[in-house]
């Protein structure tokens, strides 16, 4: 029984000590955000191919280490790079980008697809991608990358707003805090286990 | 004389009586455009979600002609968005947008709304399609289309999502009038030259 203690309270001390270790294992970036701006396409939305230029791009919401006002205000310039969607684009270093203050904000495109639909004879398109999140102090991470905007049926011109939201997974790695949580978890029902046993 | 100019009345009624009936000086439709962004608060995350409940910073992006952007309406004029739900539409007709520029304000109305909502690349969409009225001041103007898209990332939590929209209004150019004007002017300076005309031989006579 007390092999089984010792061997308890040593994962427990391993796994604290990874936790405690820090800043390699803590990195990694976790949250979502949202922005909105204007786009101009190279032609009409149904048929256009590329975005030419995005203005007047501003972070609207965001949580965890994009945490809207918290760390990131609300309103926040943010710059995107043209974009290829048809056919489908190359990686793109960095598609979009914001400071602030110190960090910057970064996300790299790696992979993206698109939809074109018609409904009641206006047009939408669709983006989808994943990328590399990158920030000043953190890890790179895995992300999402969604994107949509629409033209209605009689517009002319080739300029519409959009919207597009990024999201780095949970699942990447798990937080040191988790990781102590999880080894005192471990913990409780051993040491209840030789409690009963006494 | 008196011939030509009877003439030229005649010929400039027939060309314009001719252009109006063939529809050609009748209203061509111009279709002016604006587009609103803002974020938006769900009432379940979007993959199941059948309302919006609340609208955040909306303002407007871009626009053209009567909505033209900064030219009539300046960037970034807040809008307010009337929460709807979506599955099913809101019994319309609703209000849905309304924003006061140059102190005219713009507010539709919508008639009829659908919606589509699909998974892409393992992220959710959503599209809306709608049609109703453009009100300026309160009074039905003009019949308008409207089209709305957001997005949600396959990992996203939370139900705040960012959306952007579209609003065309038909925009009539006074045709018919124009052309009739256009005439009358010509007419104006053909009068005028042949009254100076008129009056120069009357000064060479006299010598």
């Amino acid at each position: 029984m007390k092999h089984y203690l010792k061997r308890a309270i040593v994962l427990v001390g391993l796994l604290a000590s990874l936790a405690s270790a820090g800043p390699a294992l803590a990195a990694t970036i976790l949250g979502q955000v949202s922005f909105t701006g204007t786009a101009t396409f190279n032609g009409p939305l149904s048929t256009a191919t590329a975005v030419t230029e995005f203005t007047n791009v501003r972070v609207e919401a965001g949580t965890g280490d994009y945490a809207v006002p918290s760390l990131v205000p609300l309103n926040t310039s943010v710059t995107i790079a043209s974009l290829i969607f048809d056919p489908l684009p190359a990686p793109v270093a960095p598609l979009w980008s914001f400071t602030v203050g110190g960090t910057e904000y970064t996300f790299d495109l790696t992979t993206m697809a698109m939809a074109r639909m018609t409904m009641g004879a206006n047009h939408f398109l669709s983006l989808s991608g994943t990328g590399i999140a990158r920030a000043t102090g953190f890890e790179d991470t895995i992300g999402d990358f969604t994107l949509s905007a629409q033209q209605a049926v009689n517009a002319s011109g080739t300029t519409v707003t959009f919207s597009a939201e990024a999201v780095v997974p949970s699942a990447t790695v798990p937080e040191p805090g988790v990781v102590g949580l999880a080894a005192a978890a471990l913990l409780v029902p051993v040491l209840r286990r030789r409690r009963c046993r006494a | 004389m008196k011939n030509s100019l009877k003439r030229l009345i005649v010929s400039g009624a027939l060309v314009v009586v001719g252009l109006m009936s063939t529809g050609i000086a009748s209203a061509a439709a111009v279709y002016c455009q604006i587009g609103m962004m803002g974020k938006a608060t769900l009432n379940a995350p979007l993959s199941r979600a059948t309302a919006f409940t609340l609208f955040e910073n909306a303002r407007v992006g871009c626009g053209t002609d009567a909505f033209s952007v900064p030219g009539m309406i300046a960037l970034n004029t807040p809008v307010t968005f009337q929460p709807f739900s979506f599955a099913p539409p809101t019994v319309t007709p609703i209000s849905l947008w309304s924003f006061t520029s140059n102190d005219v304000e713009y507010e539709l109305v919508l008639d009829s709304l659908d919606f589509e909502r699909f998974l892409f690349a393992g992220n959710e969409f959503l599209n809306l399609s709608g049609q109703g009225y453009l009100h300026v001041n309160g009074v039905r103007h003009a019949p308008a289309d409207f089209c709305f898209s957001s997005q949600q990332c396959v990992d996203a939590s939370g139900t705040t999502v960012t959306w952007s929209a579209q609003t065309t209004v038909p925009h009539v150019p006074e045709g018919g009038t124009t052309l009739i004007f256009l005439f009358s002017g010509i007419l104006g300076i053909e009068f005028f030259r042949r009254k100076c005309h008129n009056g120069l031989l009357l000064r060479r006579l006299r010598r």
